[in-house]
């Protein structure tokens, strides 16, 4: 659905985007996770044909970015850095506006579609007011109404919940997911690990405009070799499990063991009659994966070391960027 | 699309209210002129003022008059600088690019819907200033001279005046709407380019205003003769032409020649840029 080949962005001398091969597939519910100001909205937006690249190539659905995006964006959903719309015209009047716009989706089943929409979000029963009063999560969910508005195949979502109570998050993402089973392939781009964990199939990471790691979720959250195990007899499990105990806080009932076999870990112990509240395999979070994987966020500058063949970032290249 | 960047203007309260204001203004000063009766002598205030306390239908073009120098431009100037700027400002610029919608479509209809709005102003004023002034000063027959307008009463006095019927005022106050409508337009071809370059609606119509500015400044410097034929608005009264008999067309054609110029020059930058900008609004 997206691939990208050695996409580069430069805005002068500083290089926002290094190089990205994105690969997303068919079906596929990709979550774009970096820090703040690693690049991905720049990437968002030039999969939109926003932002034209410097260098590289671009495929969404199988047609050649920016060249033929105006083939492509119909059959795509964004959301890019908030939504956006007219804040003295009605939630219905700004989707009418939208929908009306470019190639129409169509004049007589606008309504309806609309209506239809605006229930799918959870603004169905939302009354005339203009939308500058309207809230922030009210906001956020009139900006997916705008993206879900002409059934895309694609959808680009740039940050979907944020702004949205927990309530709401969960709601968006029951609805992505649903969507996801119809069919539609979903990239999300996110810096909140928990959103990409909870809804994506694949993963990529990005730091300071270079894509770190891709994969699919289960291959990154792989096991790491230890298992931990609850235990009310801390005490003596360390003694049975003679030195493969890692970690064990004084007075907790956690402890960290390096034995991958729970099955035998748990067998052992309570032939020695030790209590086993729990015990599971460890591995790893995605937190881990992305910690290990990058650098400091690019809104945090302290002192740095330049590394050969790099961009050195200029103070501030997250606000210029990301304006 | 156009069909929504008009929509988007009649929706705009914005709109409607500063036309209310142009129309206003012109009205404001007729009461003033018709309770007083002190109306400026002529070459002084406003063209055609002094015309007017005689015959109402030549208010139009003095209304015209009013509005001309500072309000017009600043309401032209205000919806062309928010054409983009502000659709970028408000973050909806993105969601229409990613409709999607072309930009070079995206240009059209906003320049379409400025045309638009231009046109409704001028006319409006036009024709508010119309029933205003036949209301108030009612509408004795005019007589046009080479040196300008003066009213039947004063006519009768100059040999080479004839009279001038409705209609030919009518024709004439319309040769009048349409200079300044393209006058007007060129300000808002400025406006439209600095649209595309800023984000900021309201750097965009105040740059296209500091165009105007230092070209009336230039226009009155004999020190800046030079580029003279060339300012912005060194034609822009040339429509007073249009009540002269007969016509003095010169000044009025020039005016044009530099208006269409201009409009071309600054429509064509604002293409260039725009359709190879990066959108990161």
């Amino acid at each position: 659905m997206i691939a990208t080949r050695a996409l580069t962005k430069r805005y002068g001398h500083l290089l926002v985007v290094d190089q990205v091969d994105l690969d997303v597939r068919e079906g596929d519910r990709y979550g774009f996770l970096g820090p703040n100001g690693s690049g991905k909205t720049t990437v968002v937006r030039m999969l939109l044909g926003l932002v034209y690249a410097t260098s590289g190539e671009i495929a969404v659905l199988g047609q050649p970015v920016p060249s033929r995006v105006s083939e492509v964006l119909p059959a795509i959903g964004s959301l890019v850095e908030g939504p956006a719309a007219y804040g003295h015209l009605s939630g219905r009047a700004n989707l009418a506006l939208i929908d009306a716009a470019g190639k129409s989706g169509g004049r007589r089943t606008r309504r309806q579609r609309i209506a239809d929409t605006l229930d799918r979000v959870g603004l169905g029963g939302i009354d005339n007011r203009p939308v500058k009063r309207y809230s922030l999560g009210m906001r956020q969910r009139l900006g997916l109404a705008a993206a879900l508005l002409r059934s895309p195949r694609l959808l680009i979502l740039d940050e979907p919940t944020n702004g949205l109570d927990p309530q709401g998050i969960r709601e968006i993402r029951d609805l992505l997911a649903e969507l996801n089973q119809a069919g539609t392939t979903v990239f999300l781009s996110s810096h909140q690990l928990a959103e990409v964990e909870q809804l994506c199939t694949r993963v990529g990471i990005v730091d300071q405009g270079r894509l770190v790691e891709q994969d699919d979720l289960a291959a990154l959250r792989k096991l790491t070799g230890r298992s931990i195990v609850h235990t009310p007899d801390a005490g003596r499990a360390v003694q049975i499990l003679d030195g493969r105990v890692e970690r064990s806080g004084p007075g907790s009932d956690r402890l960290l063991v390096a034995d991958p076999d729970t099955a035998a870990l748990n067998a052992a112990l309570v032939a020695a009659g030790v209590r086993v509240t729990g015990i599971t395999a460890e591995r790893r979070t995605l937190e881990d994966v992305v910690l290990s994987v990058t650098g400091s966020g690019a809104d945090r500058f302290g002192v740095q070391h330049a590394e050969p063949g790099r961009g050195a970032p200029g103070p501030a290249s997250g606000d210029i960027v990301e304006q | 699309m156009i069909r929504v960047e008009l929509v988007k203007l009649v929706r705009r309260p914005r709109s409607w209210v500063s036309i209310a204001l142009l129309c206003g203004l012109p009205v404001l000063v007729a009461v003033f002129v018709a309770v007083t009766h002190l109306a400026p002598p002529p070459g002084q205030g406003p063209a055609l003022l002094s015309a007017v306390l005689s015959s109402g239908s030549l208010y139009p073009a003095a209304a015209l008059a009013i509005v001309l120098p500072i309000f017009l431009p600043v309401a032209v100037a205000v919806v062309a600088g928010d054409s983009i700027a502000g659709e970028a400002g408000s973050g909806t610029l993105r969601y229409l690019l990613a409709r999607p919608v072309g930009r070079t479509r995206l240009l059209a209809a906003k320049l379409v819907t400025l045309v638009v709005y231009t046109l409704a102003a001028v006319v409006l004023v036009a024709l508010t200033a119309y029933l205003t002034g036949i209301l108030l000063f009612g509408s004795q027959p005019v007589a046009a001279t080479p040196g300008g307008l003066t009213t039947s009463n004063i006519a009768a006095t100059s040999l080479s005046g004839t009279g001038l019927s409705p209609a030919e005022i009518a024709l004439r106050t319309l040769g009048a709407v349409s200079f300044i409508a393209v006058s007007m337009l060129g300000v808002g071809a400025i406006a439209l380019f600095l649209s595309t370059v800023t984000d900021s609606a309201l750097g965009a119509a105040l740059g296209a205003l500091a165009a105007l500015i230092t070209s009336e400044v230039l226009v009155t410097l004999s020190a800046a003769s030079a580029v003279n034929p060339y300012l912005p608005t060194r034609y822009w009264l040339a429509w007073i032409d249009f009540f002269r008999d007969p016509i003095v067309w010169r000044n009025i054609e020039r005016g044009y020649a530099v208006q269409g110029a201009y409009v071309l020059v600054f429509l064509g930058a604002a293409w260039a840029h725009f359709a190879t900008k990066d959108i990161t609004s």
